[in-house]
């Protein structure tokens, strides 16, 4: 850990760097200078002892001249005695005349390569008569060697180590130092406007200056970025907020859905709508639920929103469970995207409300409260749309209530015809239809008669209703007859509206013909005798 | 003039007889019953430096030389071996106190040169030629000329 540390220090890596090439660089030069030293050394140590021998030559000579032994042992004696030279021989004629070797273990060392001089006649410089022969002593020269460069050992090792010394204060005190500062004031350096680092004395104007002047560059830089984002940051969570404010006050209920109906975001009015506020479902609940709907309905809408890409509108009424009951939901689905659905709920009730009830004034007789003309017409036609079962329409026609509008007045013709839709109600079902087609002249839907017999059983029971004596507000008791015109329709006719009750008219006018009071069923004129 | 120049001539010729004088030979002589007729300049050599220590006839060398007059020594070493008295000095000087090998030994005059190969067999030794007789045998001459 400590090891690491001190190595990725700058200082002990520049060291180590530096010194490494010193050293490097001392010691090439110190094996250079050996060599070279070695090498004149060596060179030293022929000279020597070629001097050597030019000294020792005229003795060396006359000995071999005579063969004088005594002599040539003084002379080799004498050349051994020199450092340098661990051995000399000299021999005549091809016998060793004397021989000395130096040191006490009269050891000779390899590796030296030695020096044959010949020896001439002192009387004849042709004639060779012997041989000096002398071994150089190579750990002599090493010596001599080592003592010559250990000046230049000692120059190496203390420049390596000065320089060194040096190299570390120098860092220290030029990069280290100020880099230290610097990292230390930029450790406690706040991000805010207008900081900056101060320049390391002295610094002002190097590298680590320049440093200091980017790095000041730079949170200027960042602290205008960090202001500016700050500043839009602010002005986003307003817009934010004020997004939110909308969607929460909103009267309509925003929600989002996944193309399999799974809910996952809504706004307050929309739990409000659903009177949810107490409970709000968990997120991915299916929408459909909250709805009381069928799935398989839900599925058909979100699919056809998706594929077509088109707005879905749907009017429904609030499901049970919300407190306040007969509320009327708009339920509107747009597609945002492949697999996302944006959905919108309006309480459309008061609207809803007011429709029904133009709808019912457009198609009610207002005196007596029965369908007008435009009712039972809209009322048979959808019933012939669906197409199902046999139909009956029976046309009535009041008998005498022209004399009772003119004995009584017309508040008494009034109160008749108010009567009757009540009293035809009292013997018709629910699901029939009575209107008030205009006058005295009424129309009465019945849905799956059975046969003609059924048709005139209930007629002679509508005839007997209506022709009951009639009670006036006077007092007085009116009566009225009534002429019933039947028009039977199987699903095989294919007859329209119109010519049903042109049909039925007939029939009518047939039964007012016969004395009124009465009915009668209409029948094909090919069929009638 | 002519007489200055007369004298010089004059001069000249008597210094020319003098070097002819000073340039006589030196022969070797050796007692004739040692058995040796001639002597190699070599042989001469080894026997006057010390090398050699019996005649070629086998019989023990005796060297003798001649000391006086100094110029006739001299002139038979320059003759024999190149060499100066001085230079034969020293090479004596080394060999000297090892005792092996012995300096010629020293006759005065050449009369008693003559004496000493006379009377020993083995003796050898040097005189100007002129000075030899039939006492001793005449077996190498030195000339000036090489």
């Amino acid at each position: 850990m400590i090891l690491t540390q001190v190595r990725a220090s700058i200082v002990v890596r520049t060291v180590m760097v530096v010194l490494g090439a010193t050293l490097l660089v001392g010691l090439l030069t110190l094996w250079v200078t050996n060599k070279f030293v070695l090498v004149r050394e060596v060179e030293r140590q022929q000279e020597a002892m070629e001097a050597l021998v030019d000294v020792v030559e005229p003795s060396a000579s006359a000995a071999c001249f005579v063969e004088d032994r005594a002599l040539a042992e003084q002379v080799v004696q004498g050349i051994v005695s020199n450092r340098g030279i661990q051995s000399a021989v000299l021999r005549s004629g091809g016998v060793e005349l004397a021989k000395a070797v130096r040191g006490p273990g009269k050891v000779i060392r390899q590796g030296a390569i030695p020096i044959t001089r010949h020896l001439y006649s002192p009387f004849s410089k042709d004639q060779v008569i012997g041989e000096l022969v002398l071994m150089p002593d190579p750990w002599e020269a090493g010596q001599r060697v080592a003592r010559a460069v250990l000046p230049v050992r000692l120059v190496v090792f203390g420049l390596t180590l000065t320089l060194g010394l040096v190299l570390i204060f120098t860092i220290h005190q030029t990069v280290i130092r100020p880099i230290t500062a610097l990292s230390r004031r930029l450790h406690a350096q706040e991000a805010v406007e207008g900081s900056r680092l101060i320049f390391p004395e002295g610094h002002e104007r190097d590298e680590i200056g320049r440093l200091v002047q980017d790095v000041n560059a730079l949170v200027e830089r960042l602290v205008n970025a960090l202001l500016k984002e700050q500043e839009l940051s602010e002005q986003l969570s307003l817009d934010q907020r004020r997004v939110q404010s909308i969607l929460e006050n909103a009267g309509t209920g925003i929600f989002v859905v996944k193309g399999d109906g799974a809910l996952e975001a809504w706004t307050p009015a929309f739990l409000r709508l659903l009177g949810l506020e107490g409970a709000p479902p968990l997120p991915g609940t299916p929408f459909q639920v909250l709805f009381g709907l069928e799935a398989n309905q839900v599925e058909e809408w979100l699919n056809r929103c998706r594929t077509e890409g088109t707005r879905h509108l749907e009017i429904l009424q609030a499901p049970d469970f919300v407190g306040e009951s007969g509320r009327w939901l708009q339920l509107t689905l747009d597609p945002i995207g492949p697999d996302w659905i944006q959905g919108m709920l309006d309480d459309v009730t008061t609207h809803h409300e007011a429709m029904v009830a133009a709808e019912t004034l457009a198609l009610h007789d207002p005196l007596t409260g029965a369908s007008n003309r435009l009712g039972a017409e809209r009322a048979l036609v959808q019933r012939l749309s669906k197409g199902v079962g046999r139909l009956g329409l029976m046309l009535l026609d009041l008998d005498l209530f022209k004399q009772i509008n003119d004995t009584f007045g017309h508040d008494a013709g009034d109160v008749v015809l108010r009567q009757v839709p009540v009293r035809l109600g009292a013997v018709l079902r629910r699901s029939d239809i009575v209107a008030r087609l205009g006058g005295d002249e009424f129309l009465v839907i019945i849905d799956t008669l059975e046969s003609g017999e059924v048709a005139f059983n209930i007629a002679q029971k509508i005839i007997q209703a209506i022709t009951a004596p009639i009670r006036l507000p006077g007092g007085a008791s009116v009566q009225v007859g009534v002429s019933v015109g039947i028009k039977l329709c199987g699903s095989e006719e294919n007859l329209s509206a119109e010519a049903l009750l042109k049909h039925a008219d007939i029939a009518m006018y047939q039964a007012k013909q016969a004395g009124g009071s009465c009915c009668r069923i209409y029948k094909e004129p090919a069929s009638t005798p | 003039m002519l007489k200055r120049s007369l004298l010089l001539l004059c001069s000249t010729l008597l210094l020319s007889a003098a070097t002819l004088r000073g340039q006589q030979s030196i022969a070797i002589i050796v007692n004739p019953e040692s058995g040796v007729t001639k002597v190699t300049r070599d042989e001469a050599i080894n026997l006057f430096m010390g090398r050699q220590k019996r005649l070629s006839s086998g019989l023990v060398a005796l060297p003798i030389e001649q000391s006086k007059p100094a110029e006739v020594r001299a002139r038979f070493y320059k003759l024999l071996v190149n060499k100066a008295i001085a230079e034969i000095n020293a090479y004596w000087a080394r060999l000297y106190f090892t005792g092996q090998a012995q300096p010629p030994r020293q006759a005065q005059t050449p009369e008693e040169v003559i004496e000493l190969v006379a009377t020993n067999k083995g003796a050898i030794g040097f005189v100007e030629r002129e000075k030899v007789d039939r006492r001793v045998r005449e077996v190498l001459v030195l000339d000036g000329a090489p």
